[in-house]
């Protein structure tokens, strides 16, 4: 299920894995396992220690917008290097299993795909933060208004 | 407890990389081994799975017939100490070496016969013998030759033996000079060979022959049954046929005769399966479709990511590794021979090239264990999940008219030929001439099915 929410979420706003070879690799491994770890591992984390740690254990004075807006960058960046990062290592692994390579006309398009898919995990680890703050935030005795009074 | 302010993001990465360390390694393995896509499972279980059942056959027993008839005695005379035998004679004992290891490994130890004419005195065809016997007769000499065999009724003993134990292979080792008991009858040799060999079902036969030569000593005697005529060290062919069924003869090819490979040779209904692949990282690529393969011995699935059309046409590169097959049938191998049967995709094969013309093969190591590439074109997408088969045509073996003669009253002048071979051979092709599948060399499926 998360195989092919994932898949058709990422190919919405990226086409198609570049080159072809790796249609496999994206949509069995990357994809999936990117997705499910930007999804809880940093965005909901990110939320539950921004409402919950921050601004209801430890009562911290961080609980203004612009403190939430530094963990949604926060968390698209590490989105971003999580992406990159776990994209390369897969096909990288893929390519060593099978003892090939990428076929030298094709090592341009995949690296604008790696570096495209980065940048839509970031989006994606971004907007999850948001969703999440939505769903946590009444948690939080101070941020409960962070970053919208709504639906509060 | 309140941390400096500035800590504070560096604090609250350390459980967010934890889990993401975690979860990253995790997931993909797990979804990458597991998961498979349900409809490439479903289209590969079909006819896929019954033709890797097929390959798994083994080789229940071997038998072995050898020629003793007097025209046989010229190969195998006494060897002098020091002196090397006759090539014969290396051969033959070489491969009964081979057949007699096998003999722990199958269901029942390798029979050996010799086979000789029916006579009043002696009316057996067939005198059953041992690999001992056997080999000291080849390196020895023939002790009670026989004066003549019948090709036909060594066929029929063969197969009868065959049919009666189903996963026996058969080796045949004579000179092959059939010469009809009338001499008008001559014409009729590819009837009586046809006729012998329907022993059996045409579908579950299938009859490899290697050709060989060696020196012969002594008299020859002539096909067309003119005086004999004493020879000296001259080359005369010998060849050894290996009857069995298709995927059998197959794989007694590849391991018994192997050290024949090098020799002519001609193979008729012989199910060769050579390892193929479909590789999906070529330069180049055209459409965008993707391999999968569900174990090793099935047939890749491709999978059209995005339709072909007329105009964006796919094209799949299927590599094979033809190394096992015969020189002779590796060199008919060309856009002309080869072809892609039973599809309803619009798949035409456009291109067929070796290795070394391949521009891949320098930097994909991968691609080196195969020997030919042959370029398949879609121009639509398949209507379901179908199996295209890459199939190479069988032609008629061109060095059977070198080896034929229709008069070998003087064999010294001639030089290496068998009394009419090409019409016996005419005859075992006549045999299999009804059998879709003796039409081809191979016939390796790959499935295609596109997604929506």
């Amino acid at each position: 299920m998360f195989q092919k929410i994932f898949t058709s979420l990422y190919e919405a706003l990226l086409g198609l894995p570049e080159p072809a070879m790796l249609t496999q690799a994206f949509e069995n491994s990357i994809f999936p396992g990117v997705g499910l770890a930007t999804l809880f591992g940093i965005s909901l984390i990110g939320a539950l220690f921004f409402y919950l740690v921050l601004n209801r254990l430890l009562t911290t004075s961080l609980y203004q917008t612009k403190h939430w807006a530094v963990f949604l960058l926060l968390c698209a960046a590490l989105a971003g290097g999580l992406a990159w990062y776990q994209a390369r290592e897969v096909v990288y692994q893929v390519l060593t299993n099978r003892g090939v390579v990428i076929p030298a006309g094709s090592e341009s398009a995949y690296s604008r795909y790696v570096l495209g898919f980065a940048m839509t995990n970031a989006l994606f680890g971004a907007l999850f933060f948001v969703l999440w703050s939505f769903a946590v935030k009444w948690l939080s005795p101070n941020g409960k208004v962070t970053p919208v009074r709504w639906p509060s | 407890m309140i941390f400096p302010v500035k800590m504070r993001p560096q604090a609250a990465l350390w459980p967010v990389l934890l889990l993401l360390g975690a979860c990253g390694h995790d997931a993909p393995t797990e979804s990458s081994s597991g998961r498979t896509n349900p409809a490439a499972t479903k289209a590969t279980a079909g006819p896929v799975v019954a033709e890797a059942a097929g390959e798994a056959a083994k080789i229940n027993q071997i038998n072995v017939f050898v020629d003793m008839s007097g025209g046989m005695q010229g190969f195998v005379h006494p060897v002098e100490a020091g002196a090397a035998g006759s090539g014969f004679q290396q051969t033959v004992t070489e491969l009964l070496s081979d057949v007699n290891a096998q003999r722990s490994r199958q269901a029942a130890p390798p029979a050996y016969y010799f086979f000789k004419e029916k006579t009043a005195a002696d009316p057996r065809l067939l005198v059953p013998s041992t690999y001992a016997d056997m080999t000291a007769t080849i390196s020895g000499g023939l002790r009670h030759a026989a004066r003549g065999s019948e090709l036909p009724e060594m066929l029929r003993e063969a197969l009868k033996r065959q049919a009666q134990h189903p996963g026996t292979v058969s080796l045949l080792i004579s000179d092959f000079i059939f010469a009809p008991r009338e001499k008008g009858e001559t014409w009729k040799i590819k009837t009586f060979i046809k006729d012998a060999l329907s022993e059996l079902e045409a579908s579950k036969l299938a009859v490899s022959v290697f050709a060989n030569t060696s020196a012969y000593r002594g008299n020859f005697y002539p096909g067309n049954r003119t005086g004999p005529q004493p020879l000296n060290g001259e080359k005369v062919p010998y060849y050894i046929w290996v009857l069995g069924s298709p995927a059998l003869v197959a794989q007694a090819d590849a391991g018994l005769l192997h050290r024949l490979a090098a020799q002519p040779q001609a193979h008729y209904n012989v199910r060769f399966a050579p390892p193929y692949a479909v590789p999906d990282f070529l330069e180049n690529p055209v459409g965008r479709w993707t391999v999968t393969t569900a174990a090793p011995g099935t047939a890749p699935l491709v999978t059209f990511v995005e339709k072909p059309s007329l105009g964006k046409p796919a094209e799949v590169v299927v590599a094979l590794d033809l190394s096992k097959l015969a020189a002779s049938q590796r060199s008919l191998l060309s856009v002309k021979t080869l072809r892609v049967a039973e599809t309803e995709a619009g798949a035409t094969l456009t291109e067929v090239v070796p290795l070394a013309q391949l521009p891949d093969a320098r930097r994909q190591p991968v691609l080196s264990k195969y020997t030919h590439f042959a370029r398949v074109r879609f121009v639509q997408a398949p209507a379901a999940a179908t199996a295209l088969h890459l199939e190479l045509a069988r032609t008629d073996p061109a060095w059977v008219a070198g080896y034929s003669t229709n008069s070998d009253s003087n064999i010294k002048a001639q030089g290496a030929k068998t009394f009419h071979l090409d019409e016996v051979l005419a005859g075992v092709a006549d045999y299999f001439a009804d059998e879709p599948s003796a039409q081809r060399v191979f016939s390796l499926p790959v499935q295609v099915v596109s997604r929506d």
